[in-house]
């Protein structure tokens, strides 16, 4: 090649890179192709923005009769949307600086109820997504949640919070019992009333069905309930201990703490029950397994340092490494959906506080300094805590963004309620809903 | 040429991979609330199937020492103190010299410490005591496990007494 024809051939590179560039730029996730109005979620260096959103009276009105339950739809859908950690909801949707509108009508035909929203850009009006959701008297309020979900959706591609539900354990020691709850707590189901200790339930990644621990035998057995019928049928019971279960996340196994070699130890059982594999092989303590969402790796407790810290295994237990090396006691860890971070629970001065550590060890984060906390496990969208917290008369069970924030209580007045377990959303995998 | 045919087909998988984006989130059937939001209301469901050996509701208080005497641990450890390991003597002995007797070990901890890891913890206690015996030359047989972690605290009160109380192996003797 003559020199001329080299500076040519890096020229072509270089306008390549340029065009590439600018492409990128362009180019974000995938709703730009379709050039949709550009409000969503920024990211800025401090974490993110809080996307601005009011809520306008629809057109048609309202009738008289169906105001109150109008009004107390939008209460529903905007105490939501705060609650995601997403939005800072205005007073008048036409203020300005107002990135987001929500419009709802409340129709009815006879029996047949139907909320018609619309979700909008603040700025241009144009449409995001407009909807017709069913509904009846009794389910408004769901409505909403499913409503404020699909917004969030909308606008940062991630799956909400306010149509999951929060299993959990309360109860005096000796006689707990299994409750599932929506997440603004309003009823609260009792799903076990055996007389006898329960103990750490776990979701399966569908949401139809959940594991615990429960000593109804005598012994501590593991059983797995359909969350639709509500029976329960006995998992694991091996010789020994049998407790911390946590489902795979391709919802084909449970990882979980048996004793029956001689000491506590960690095995992957498959659903039917059979044994798969040994994952830990140390003469002390190991126990409270988190998978990764890749399904690769499991973190887990375990004395072998010394005192209870977070350890990392392979799913075939081939090595081990320590993630946690401050404090000489760190328990419960759980690995957050997305993957980058291990919730965990820290003795900080006598009292326990939730914390975060990679999965690498490299930055530990404390995210409570209150009371004393434990049982910390992520919402689906990985941005949120539920956790269990004790002391100054304030017993419950709590929810906190990952970054240790915005702290809100979500059940208290049953007595020490503890081992929360956050559902997906409900319907998750199912068809999409038609476009009104 | 080659060059930018290759970054051509780096930014062409790139764009691809960015126009992926996971699947709506669906709407569902909604299920019924019999009550308004904001009022926290508890709902029992009829009684599931009996278990399969009626358990007595527990008690404080109850499982005061028998013919073997309790043994106590340390904080945060399972390893059988001196004291313990003579206490443990003479309950092997007891053992030794009844051999139509069984014995269920029971391992406790303080109320302090993460509820799961309390259960393996009380594991490691019961278990702790059963390899004793067994080293002594009793039969593994005649001996059984279970941990109550912090579920069974002999005393429920929140003070440094309690704990040392709680921190337990306890034998029940058939």
């Amino acid at each position: 090649m003559t020199r001329r024809d080299k500076a040519r051939g890096s020229g072509g590179v270089l306008w390549a890179v340029i065009l590439g560039g600018l492409v990128l730029a362009g180019f974000g996730p995938a709703e730009y192709l379709r050039a949709e109005p550009d409000v969503r979620l920024k990211i800025t260096s401090q974490g993110y923005t809080k996307i601005r959103i009011g809520f306008r009276e629809a057109e048609p009105g309202v009738e008289g009769r169906l105001k109150d339950a109008h009004r107390q739809f939008l209460a529903v859908v905007r105490h939501d949307l705060e609650m995601s950690g997403y939005f800072e909801t205005v007073k008048h949707a036409d203020a300005e600086g107002t990135n987001a509108v929500v419009e709802a009508a409340l129709t009815r035909d006879r029996d047949d109820y139907s909320f018609e929203v619309r979700l909008a850009d603040g700025l241009s009006d144009q449409t995001i997504f407009k909807r017709k959701y069913g509904s009846s008297p009794g389910t408004f309020s769901q409505t909403a949640h499913i409503v404020a979900d699909d917004i969030v959706y909308a606008l940062t591609g991630r799956p909400g919070i306010a149509n999951t539900r929060l299993a959990f354990v309360a109860g005096p020691r000796g006689n707990s019992h299994i409750y599932l709850a929506p997440l603004d707590g309003s009823e609260r189901v009792k799903l076990t009333d055996l007389g006898t200790i329960v103990m750490s339930p776990s979701w399966s990644p569908d949401g139809s069905r959940l594991a615990y621990v429960s000593y109804q035998t005598g012994t501590p057995a593991i059983y797995v309930m359909d969350i639709s019928s509500l029976a329960a049928t006995r998992f694991a019971s091996f010789e020994g201990m049998n407790a911390t279960p946590a489902w795979s996340p391709d919802g084909r196994s449970l990882a979980i703490t048996l004793s029956k070699d001689g000491n506590p130890e960690i095995y992957i059982v498959a659903l039917d029950g059979t044994m798969e594999k040994r994952i830990t092989y140390y003469s002390g303590i190991d126990c409270s397994p988190s998978w990764a969402p890749n399904g690769l790796e499991v973190a887990f407790t375990s004395d072998r340092a010394g005192g209870p810290q977070i350890f990392v295994t392979d799913s075939d237990g081939l090595y081990a490494r320590q993630i946690t090396t401050e404090g000489t006691y760190n328990t419960s860890p759980a690995w957050s959906p997305d993957g980058s971070l291990i919730a965990y629970v820290s003795r900080i001065d006598g009292k326990f506080q939730i914390c975060t550590v990679d999965p690498f060890g490299v930055t530990t984060r404390v995210l409570t300094s209150s009371g004393s906390n434990e049982d910390p496990k992520w919402s689906a969208d990985g941005m949120h805590l539920a956790f269990s917290s004790t002391g100054g008369g304030n017993s419950g069970i709590y929810m906190i963004t990952r970054d240790g924030g915005d702290r809100r209580k979500l059940i208290d007045g049953l007595e020490r309620p503890r081992n929360p377990a956050w559902s997906p959303p409900l319907g998750y995998g199912k068809q999409p809903p038609t476009e009104g | 040429m080659k060059q930018v045919l290759v970054l051509a087909v780096v930014l062409v998988s790139l764009i691809t991979l960015v126009g992926c984006h996971p699947k709506k989130m669906p709407a569902v059937e909604p299920a019924k609330d019999t009550k308004t939001p904001g009022e926290q209301v508890t709902r029992d469901l009829p009684s599931q199937k009996p278990p399969e050996k009626p358990i007595t509701p527990i008690q404080f208080g109850e499982g005061e020492e028998g013919v073997l005497k309790d043994i106590h641990f340390e904080y945060d450890k399972y390893n059988l103190t001196d004291q313990a390991a003579g206490i443990m003597g003479q309950n092997a002995e007891y053992l030794m010299k009844n051999p139509e007797v069984t014995a269920l070990i029971e391992g406790h901890c303080d109320e302090r410490g993460t509820e799961e890891y309390n259960l393996a913890l009380g594991e490691k206690r019961a278990l702790a005591a059963r390899d004793y015996f067994v080293r002594f030359g009793i039969d593994k047989s005649r001996l059984s496990i279970i941990s109550y972690g912090e579920e069974r605290p002999l005393d429920p009160a929140s003070f440094e007494d309690a704990w040392t109380k709680n921190r337990r192996d306890h034998f029940v003797v058939k």
